[in-house]
């Protein structure tokens, strides 16, 4: 949907001193993230129909939207983004294949992943296991896992849910 | 669950496949108290075979190489839900030797011949060989694959011309081409291997002698592990659009006397050599000098019905009986052919469009009825044809005592059908055309019909409209 793009600000640019510059100097890059985070939801809330590109930026301050064609895609329903809102995000990993889910690499092993674990992209979840072969289960996101829908040993079909997760900001 | 018949041969069957076959298999099963499977993509979740069956399991997308034509989703779908069988229906993985071979290591039952059969009879230019041994005649031809452009102009110069080079992993008509001038056989050559690489992951190719002015018939078969073979009659295919066949009848009418015994003796003589077993098709070129063997279908086809019609003969329960080792439960007596039977093939194609395959909603969709009439579908009104699989949206097919009734029967049907959807049109109005045709009525028709009459369009001549 919307992406942004959190630069930290540069420590010097140009040769005047810009008193932004000074002023931001004292903010660490999780404030300045916020900072960034309030002025998109500020915009988001004015703005008529979702744009599909916005890139902000402190140092000088620039604003850059982008928005569909009109009539190319179809107006979206305003999410609210921010903090909070974010959390309720749900993610969820779907069976790729007909299989058997297995949650450990070997039985009695301890399990690739448990509730409440974080994961990376690329990091196995689970092993589906089809025709002998074992297939597996990686994660995709930034992830905290919140909820496993399947038991071990349970056959699963294609485009079954299997794990459910809540996004992590990006490191 | 099911008040079928007592003994079932399978407890469960997986029937791995989609459209009206799928719904199809599902019935005989029914009526034989079999349980059913229905392995299917995301796009027929809710499709008639998958309401039908009594269980269903999901094994991928859309698209057919990650679903029907993926084995190890099949095989865990049946493992999964206790199936004994698998049906693999037509196209797809029914003629897959290595599936067959799978489906064996995994201690299921696949409904069709042994994989080594399949095997041999796959390979086409093998299969024309195997079966010249058994004193069938072939056509003219390159008997090994042709590989390079000095064996293609060889055995040119060999047969003549007109000749058609096909794919020895094909069948179902595609990855054919015809080579009527010199000049055409060296581009034609190339692009029918190439198209057979893409389509069948083979890229050999065979050459044989084409008739243009023949008759496709064809012979239906059933053998069991016992040694019983039998034949149900001949089908005439001859009506065909770019070597797809558009609609069948039985009996063949118009073959000099005595072919259609000459061939269906040369269809079981070859099935007892071959150690077929199943159901299978052997498929001849008839024109007024030869009948030739071309290929053996290892599966249930498209236009069985048409010999259930005439024969009274159910072939899906006869392929399960096999398939679980019994004995067939008719012998060579029992057939008594009657009356006269043919099928329409109704695809969701627009005529007006070079016949391209037209997906779509349907709003409107009621099949005919009445005496007679069997219509074969998994449509209904509010489906989608999905744009994913093949065009093929209803089978019409009809019984009567004679031809002529027939005839008549068929074009009541066609008239009854009722399509309709945003964009949705079908073969229905060119399948009425020939009903009509006087050289299709009086079954003097080749498989240059259709060629002909687009031609004479083309040249703005005087056409035929039926009513």
């Amino acid at each position: 949907m919307t992406g942004t793009e959190i630069n930290r600000p540069k420590s010097c640019e140009g040769d005047q001193v810009d008193p932004v510059r000074v002023a931001l100097a004292g903010l660490d890059a999780r404030d300045a993230a916020e900072a960034l985070t309030r002025g998109v939801n500020d915009i988001l809330n004015v703005t008529p129909r979702m744009p599909t590109r916005l890139h902000l930026r402190v140092g000088r301050a620039s604003v850059e939207l982008e928005w569909p064609e009109l009539g190319e895609v179809p107006e979206l329903a305003r999410v609210p983004l921010g903090a909070p809102e974010f959390a309720e995000e749900r993610l969820e990993i779907l069976a790729p294949l007909v299989g058997v889910y297995y949650v450990a690499p070997e039985p009695g092993a301890m399990p690739f992943v448990s509730v409440g674990d974080d994961v990376e992209p690329g990091q196995q979840v689970a092993i589906i296991e089809a025709m002998k072969l074992m297939n597996p289960i990686l994660a995709e996101d930034h992830a905290t896992i919140t909820e496993i829908l399947v038991d071990d040993a349970e056959s699963v079909e294609y485009g079954q849910p299997l794990i459910v997760l809540e996004p992590r900001a990006r490191p | 669950m099911t008040t079928g018949a007592a003994d079932p041969p399978f407890h469960t069957v997986l029937v791995a496949n989609r459209g009206e076959i799928a719904l199809r298999v599902v019935r005989t099963c029914r009526e034989m108290g079999i349980r059913t499977v229905v392995a299917h993509s995301t796009v027929d979740r809710d499709s008639a075979a998958v309401l039908a069956a009594d269980e269903r399991v999901q094994i991928g997308p859309g698209p057919a190489k990650r679903s029907y034509l993926y084995p190890p989703a099949i095989i865990e779908a049946a493992r999964r839900t206790g199936a004994q069988a698998i049906h693999p229906g037509y196209g797809f993985l029914s003629e897959d030797p290595d599936f067959a071979e799978i489906c064996a290591r995994n201690g299921l039952v696949f409904v069709g011949p042994r994989p080594e059969v399949i095997a041999r009879l796959g390979d086409k230019a093998q299969a024309r060989r195997l079966v010249a041994e058994t004193g069938t005649p072939v056509l003219p031809g390159s008997g090994d694959p042709v590989s390079s452009p000095d064996e293609i102009r060889a055995v040119a110069a060999e047969i003549g011309l007109p000749l058609i080079i096909k794919a020895v992993a094909g069948g179902g008509g595609r990855g054919m081409s015809v080579v009527h001038r010199p000049e055409d056989l060296l581009p034609a050559f190339r692009s029918a291997s190439s198209t057979a690489a893409a389509v069948f992951g083979d890229a050999r190719v065979y050459i044989e002698r084409f008739l243009p002015a023949a008759r496709h018939i064809e012979v239906q078969v059933l053998a069991d592990e016992h040694g019983n073979v039998i034949e149900l009659g001949e089908r005439n295919c001859s009506v065909q659009r770019r070597l797809q066949k558009l609609l069948e009848e039985s009996p063949a009418v118009g073959l000099p006397p005595g072919v259609a015994e000459r061939l269906r003796e040369a269809s079981v003589t070859a099935a007892r050599a071959l150690d077929y077993t199943g159901a299978g098709t052997f498929e001849f070129v008839v024109s007024a000098e030869t009948a030739a063997f071309i290929e053996v279908n290892c599966r249930i086809q498209v236009e069985h019905p048409v010999t259930e019609m005439v024969t009274g003969i159910d072939l899906v329960r006869e392929q399960l009986r096999i398939a679980a080792g019994l004995p067939l439960s008719i012998s060579q007596r029992d057939v008594s052919p009657r009356g006269a039977a043919m099928e329409c093939r109704i695809n969701a194609e627009d005529p007006e469009r070079d016949f391209a395959p037209c997906p779509g909603l349907l709003t409107e969709f009621v099949p005919p009825g009445g005496p007679f009439v069997r219509v074969d579908t998994h449509a209904y009104p509010g489906w989608r044809v999905p744009p994913d699989y093949d065009s093929l949206l209803a089978k019409v097919i009809v019984w009567a005592p004679d031809r002529d009734q027939a005839l008549a029967r068929m074009d009541r049907a066609l008239a009854e059908f009722r399509i309709g959807g945003p964009g949705v049109r079908t073969t229905a109005g060119l399948l009425r055309e020939v009903l009509a045709d006087p050289v299709f009525r009086d079954g003097r028709y080749t498989t240059s019909l259709l060629a002909e009459r687009e031609r004479e369009r083309a040249a703005g001549l005087p056409q035929l409209v039926p009513d």
